[in-house]
């Protein structure tokens, strides 16, 4: 080992490997236990893997010492300590969960001759083509939640998909109508107003053009939704789905980089009694994180790496965010915003999260099971368990050390990167 | 074409003429009144019928503007004046997509859903488009809206004498980048990452999005506004009637538009879709036909590579010839590119003329020789496909319209 490696390895802590605590999951079911019964049919040989780590990591337990994971049919067939298996590994984690994975189609994912173009679905402008699905997967990201671009104040509803597969639709999608999508900040004002020099803002120009403007744009739609639940009058499918929010069956999420963005984001959640939320690129969720407490709201944190960059809104975003939400029970998720770059992309968010503090079986549960539950796709994804979706992700030694790699992905139980043919 | 093939095709136009052929192969006699006084008789080196066949010394007869006959030229009515013709026969080209003869004015930029806009009502009949159309073999083509528009109109099939073959051909809808555009803010002065740190500073990069800004600007926009199209009576009634020429380039574009046509059963085809051989399934899977092109000789591999999968599952193919002015002669460029990249030569021939007549929905009228269709023929130097042979003679509903020295 260089030495350059050893200083990387000291620099993180140990990987704490106390069970996945229960009670830090806050809002949500436990029926992530219940499996579906795997078909009892043979599959072909290619359907079928047994998967022989040193350690699994399940995400729903402690880790398994020297186990395997046996798949068939797509689904995981078994879980069991030692054995042999057709692939081997150091280490095995559930398939990583993004829920905000900003792979979309740009201005063309966003209605803007709208400010609330709720009823669009986010499904009829992705690109399933692009390669970027592709380079999310094979960094051992297998499920996400695509939703529009941040240039209207409520942008439509987003959907959560599997990264790989055959490009349509029928084949990805895991929860159709999964959030409504919403925006606070700069970023959905940004533009509205007339270039400079050439004259003022008049009735012409698209509302909103400030903070404030966002902000009232979000309480008239639901005040408008409250009426026409009161008087029974005016409905509209815009207004239907901001009523189906207001009874918890569509979450909002809704992004706020800065403090001031997410005080405006709890308040709403609590003048409305909106019982679902998550704040997306919460990067200063640090700074309050009693508000999100006592409004029960949930956290996508920004990737780390990312730190006050363009379209942020000058937020700070600190190493140990994780590791405070999680101390004072806040659910959160970590993303990647589908980096591009190595340094940001999901599989290394966990180790980021636990510079700052947090334990591993947190940071694991943040990009697999947690994320699971905010969208409500724990039943097929986020923890290694018989009969959820064989989405699976091998890795060269101790997931999320920056001296560990991904070195295997299966997707619905196909493999689409081979261990075998890693120079590990 | 075997002989038994020949004769039956034979046999209507000899009961035209009155007297039946016999059941041998004999040729007929000089005086036997086979051929009807009023018809023109064509004797070409080589025919190409349009049905894959190739009839050496063939014989097409020409009466009240449209074939009443195809055969042998061992069949010839000596009595009767002959043209003959030292080279390839066909039927006309058509040309499945162009904006020819409207100037640039095919489409309305205030409006991006026009779907009861004509372009039967736009174009001008004695435009150089069509005289230059003609005079490279092109004999139909479907003059169309610009992609600009969610829904740009009716298209309308011309004659390229100028005269409306199908004066509503399609119902023109754009699931392209372009019908988004215009709604869309522009951008200026900074890109990338530099905008959004200017935009802090409080500086507007952008032209502004107005209140007024056309609807819709995004694709899950244009499916909703289509949805709501079709979902209302006129939808309802164009559904039934008129195919779709539905513009789409990137590949999530074409899958999004087939994904639309087949949630509303509608037949057509896809025009742009460089990448068309890259979503074969979801193509063919939806029924829909492909418009490509046109193709210059810079045309990009990968674009020409997934030509020859797409014709062998059955996928109509047929080109486009773009902008008003362009050269007609792209068309054959286009098929020779493909014919260059592994497709069948027959099926390239198919593109420029049944296949296409099909996607423009009068494969009844023109597209091949055949008894009953429209007498539109091309004199060619030699195979069509080949570059190098020229148009010598050309005719639309049995009239001479451009060369002919005979």
């Amino acid at each position: 080992m260089k030495p350059t490696q050893v200083l990387a390895v000291l620099l993180f802590a140990t990987p704490s490997l106390a069970p996945v605590a229960g009670a830090t999951v806050v809002g949500t079911s436990t029926d992530a236990d219940a499996t579906d019964p795997v078909p009892a049919t043979a599959p072909a040989d290619d359907d079928s893997w047994t998967i022989r780590a040193d350690r699994i990591y399940t995400a729903a337990g402690d880790p398994i010492e020297g186990g395997v994971v046996a798949v068939k049919d797509g689904k995981i067939s078994a879980v069991s300590g030692g054995g042999s298996g057709t692939l081997e590994c150091a280490a095995v984690t559930p398939g990583l969960i993004d829920l905000s994975v900003r792979i979309d189609t740009g201005a063309y994912s966003v209605e803007q001759a709208d400010e609330t173009p709720i009823a669009l679905r986010v499904s009829d402008a992705l690109d399933l083509y692009s390669y970027r699905w592709d380079r999310e997967l094979r960094s051992g990201v297998t499920t996400v939640l695509a939703n529009p671009e941040d240039k209207a104040v409520l942008g439509g509803l987003g959907v959560v998909l599997k990264t790989g597969g055959e490009p349509t639709l029928d084949a990805r999608v895991l929860r159709q109508d999964a959030v409504l999508r919403g925006s606070l900040g700069a970023e959905p004002s940004s533009g509205n107003r007339p270039p400079r020099g050439s004259g003022p803002s008049t009735f012409y120009y698209r509302r909103p053009t400030t903070r404030m403007g966002v902000e009232w744009i979000l309480r008239k739609s639901f005040y408008d939704a409250l009426a026409v639940e009161r008087t029974g009058e005016g409905a509209t499918p815009e207004l239907e789905i901001l009523q189906r929010t207001l009874k918890g069956e569509v979450p909002l999420v809704i992004q706020g980089w800065a403090t001031q963005d997410i005080r405006t984001a709890v308040y709403l959640k609590e003048e409305f009694s909106i019982p679902k939320m998550f704040i997306d690129g919460a990067a200063e969720a640090w700074h309050e994180p009693d508000l999100l407490v006592r409004s029960g709201a949930a956290v996508v944190l920004p990737p780390f790496r990312f730190q006050g960059g363009p379209g942020t809104d000058g937020s700070f975003y600190a190493y140990d965010t994780a590791a405070r939400l999680q101390e004072r029970g806040v659910m959160f998720a970590l993303s990647g915003h589908g980096a591009s770059d190595p340094v940001m992309r999901l599989n290394k968010q966990p180790g980021y999260a636990m510079r700052g503090g947090l334990d591993f079986a947190d940071a694991l549960a943040a990009v697999t099971i947690n994320p699971a539950r905010m969208v409500g796709v724990d039943d097929r994804v986020g923890s290694i368990e018989v009969g959820k979706d064989a989405d699976l992700v091998l890795w060269s030694g101790t997931p999320f050390e920056p001296t560990s790699r991904v070195i295997g992905v299966l997707l619905n139980g196909e493999l689409v990167l081979d261990p075998r043919e890693s120079n590990q | 074409m075997k002989p038994t093939a020949l004769l039956s095709s034979l046999l209507p136009l000899a009961l035209l003429g009155g007297a039946a052929l016999a059941g041998d192969a004999e040729p007929v006699e000089a005086s036997a009144p086979v051929v009807p006084a009023d018809t023109l008789q064509i004797r070409a080196k080589v025919v190409y019928p349009g049905d894959g066949s190739r009839i050496e010394d063939g014989l097409v007869l020409v009466s009240g503007g449209k074939i009443t006959g195809v055969g042998s030229g061992a069949d010839v009515n000596a009595a009767l004046p002959v043209l003959e013709h030292d080279g390839v026969l066909t039927a006309g080209m058509v040309v499945a997509h162009s904006w020819f003869g409207t100037g640039g004015l095919n489409h309305d930029e205030t409006r991006a859903m026009l779907p009861t806009a004509r372009i039967a009502h736009a174009f001008r009949a004695d435009h150089s488009d069509f005289k230059k159309a003609c005079e490279a073999g092109v004999t139909t083509m479907v003059l169309a809206p610009t992609a600009q528009n969610v829904a740009g109109g009716k298209t309308c099939v011309v004659k390229t004498n100028g005269e409306i073959l199908k004066k509503e051909g399609h119902l023109a809808l754009s699931f392209a980048k372009e019908a988004l555009r215009q709604g869309q803010r522009s951008v200026f002065f900074f890109f990338g990452d530099v905008e959004p740190a200017a935009v802090d500073d409080g500086f507007e990069t952008s032209g502004g999005a107005s209140n007024g800004a056309r609807y819709p600007t995004s694709y899950s926009g244009t499916v909703a506004a289509l949805d709501e199209w079709m979902g209302s009576a006129a939808g309802a009634e164009t559904r039934g009637e008129l195919p779709v020429l539905l513009e789409a380039w990137d590949r999530n574009e074409v899958a999004r538009a087939a994904g639309f046509a087949k949630k509303h059963g509608l037949k057509g085809a896809v025009r742009g879709a460089p990448l068309a051989g890259e979503v074969l399934s979801v193509l063919k899977n939806s029924g829909l036909g492909v418009i490509l092109g046109p193709f210059d000789a810079g045309q990009s591999q990968r674009s020409l590579a997934g030509l020859p999968a797409l014709a062998k599952e059955g996928v109509p193919l047929a080109f486009s010839l773009g902008r008003s002015g362009s050269d007609p002669a792209f068309a054959r460029m286009s098929a020779a590119m493909a014919v260059g990249a592994g497709l069948d030569a027959g099926a390239a021939w198919d593109a420029l003329s049944s296949d296409a007549a099909r996607i423009a929905g009068v494969e009844s009228r023109v597209g091949r020789l055949a008894r009953g269709l429209d007498a539109d023929l091309v004199f060619w130097s030699g195979n069509p496909i080949d570059l190098t042979s020229k148009v010598e003679a050309v005719f639309i509903d049995g009239k001479l319209v451009h060369g002919g020295a005979q």
